[in-house]
């Protein structure tokens, strides 16, 4: 066996995870439980090691974070997955100039060439999207499926139609509470905007709720009524337990996306 | 695969795994959710019942090269940069270690990367990183003198 790099003779930290975990092989794991009775810097460690599992498992509780992962698995025309925390930072302002730019553009488009109805094409390959900012002290960064959140933070949503016309964007949090955000209020959905990516003229501050809160859009070309949705949001939660579905049992012919957040529990 | 229990058991392990490399606790919150996507994809691969190894890995692969897209710059100093790699475990020494290595993995594959990180900075002797890694002990060698040549043309 070779020497460890340095003058150490300490077992590295993996080594240590996979002696709690068994799966370290029978003589290395039979070699440590020999060393571990007259050695307390490497009881120390394991006790440390017991302690960290504890504050893992109660910050990011593991149903919570396996729905993120499971998010994170699906296919994207299912639910969307945008870009983790930080690997996009754009600034409010350059969002929204851009934002509002292509609108115009998609908007004065079709008066040019006629009369539109509310049988807009599909715009082919895409499928209604729900986009999230978060307000970072740099300016802005893209927040995915599965990203940790706090209460306090200033959350910018947006949505990319795709050519449906009406939807309804709405969160609920780990303590079954649904906030509304298209439309504020009413039982109908709201008219779409349309153009690439739209985003709401607010920002959602994120309330102490524990454990998540997921953002759903559900689109459709024709109107349709709010509450029936947000209903089976609600079916689906169970407060206190893990994450609702990334996709509603909705018997409506609508296409959905969604987002999930997981809240971090202040240390 | 049991997606709960699969992170039930092991999100301790990568996401300590993740805080040790990256820092940043929502970037390492993110990269570990990451990690069990990336084993999930590849579940033929897992051991029955040994999933500590692959996780580990993959955990150190996707922090490595998340620190690679940051675009750090670090400039080392020959002996110094030497004893900092070769001695961990001493406060203040592995985020140095590592910017030194960052700079490094900018030009070398990721699998060298690895064991670097395995040897250098977490202390596994070459049989270790060799199982760990699945490579023979020669190979684990060959690699880091193959690094540690192209650290003396970085620093020089």
């Amino acid at each position: 066996m070779t020497e460890r790099s340095g003058a150490s003779t300490r077992p590295p930290d993996v080594i240590l995870e996979r002696y709690r975990l068994g799966e370290l092989p029978a003589d290395e794991a039979a070699a440590l439980d020999r060393r571990l009775q007259d050695d307390d810097e490497l009881r120390t460690r394991l006790a440390a090691l017991d302690r960290s599992d504890l504050e893992v498992r109660e910050r990011y509780p593991p149903k919570t974070l396996a729905a993120g992962v499971r998010m994170r698995l699906e296919p994207r025309s299912a639910a969307t997955r945008t870009a983790g925390i930080g690997r996009l930072a754009w600034h409010w302002k350059t969002i929204a100039a851009l934002a509002a730019a292509v609108t115009l553009v998609i908007v004065v488009g079709p008066l040019l060439v006629g009369p539109g109805n509310d049988a807009t094409e599909r715009v082919k390959g895409l499928e209604p999207t729900l986009v999230l900012y978060r307000k970072t002290a740099k300016g802005t960064e893209q927040v995915g499926d599965g990203a940790v959140a706090r209460a306090g933070d200033l959350v910018r949503i947006g949505y990319r139609a795709a050519g449906y016309n009406w939807g309804v964007i709405f969160s609920i949090d780990g303590r079954g509470v649904v906030t509304m955000h298209l439309p504020r209020e009413g039982p109908r959905s709201a008219r779409l905007s349309p153009g690439p990516e739209v985003l709401l003229d607010f920002a959602y501050e994120l309330d102490d709720a524990p454990r998540w809160e997921r953002f759903y859009f559900v689109a459709g070309s024709a109107p349709f009524d709010t509450g029936p949705i947000v209903e089976a949001a609600r079916r689906v939660t169970v407060a206190g337990e893990a994450a609702p579905p990334p996709l509603l049992p909705l018997q409506l012919d609508v296409r959905q996306s969604s987002v999930l957040l997981i809240k971090q529990v202040p240390q | 695969m049991d997606v709960d229990a699969l992170v039930e058991r092991y999100a301790p392990m990568v996401l300590r795994r993740c805080r040790q490399l990256l820092g940043a606790e929502e970037e390492a919150v993110d990269v570990c959710q990451d990690v069990f996507v990336r084993v999930l994809e590849r579940r033929d691969d897992l051991h029955a019942g040994h999933p500590s190894s692959l996780l580990y890995i993959i955990a150190t692969n996707l922090c490595l090269n998340r620190i690679r897209d940051r675009g750090r710059h670090a400039v080392p100093t020959e002996d110094a940069v030497l004893e900092r790699i070769v001695a961990p475990g001493t406060p203040g020494e592995p985020s140095e270690a590592r910017l030194v290595l960052d700079r490094l993995f900018r030009r070398d594959p990721a699998s060298t990367r690895t064991i670097a990180v395995l040897h250098y900075l977490d202390g596994l002797t070459l049989e270790e990183v060799a199982r760990e890694v699945g490579l023979s002990v020669s190979g684990v060698r060959k690699r880091l003198r193959k690094l540690r040549r192209v650290l003396g043309e970085m620093i020089t």
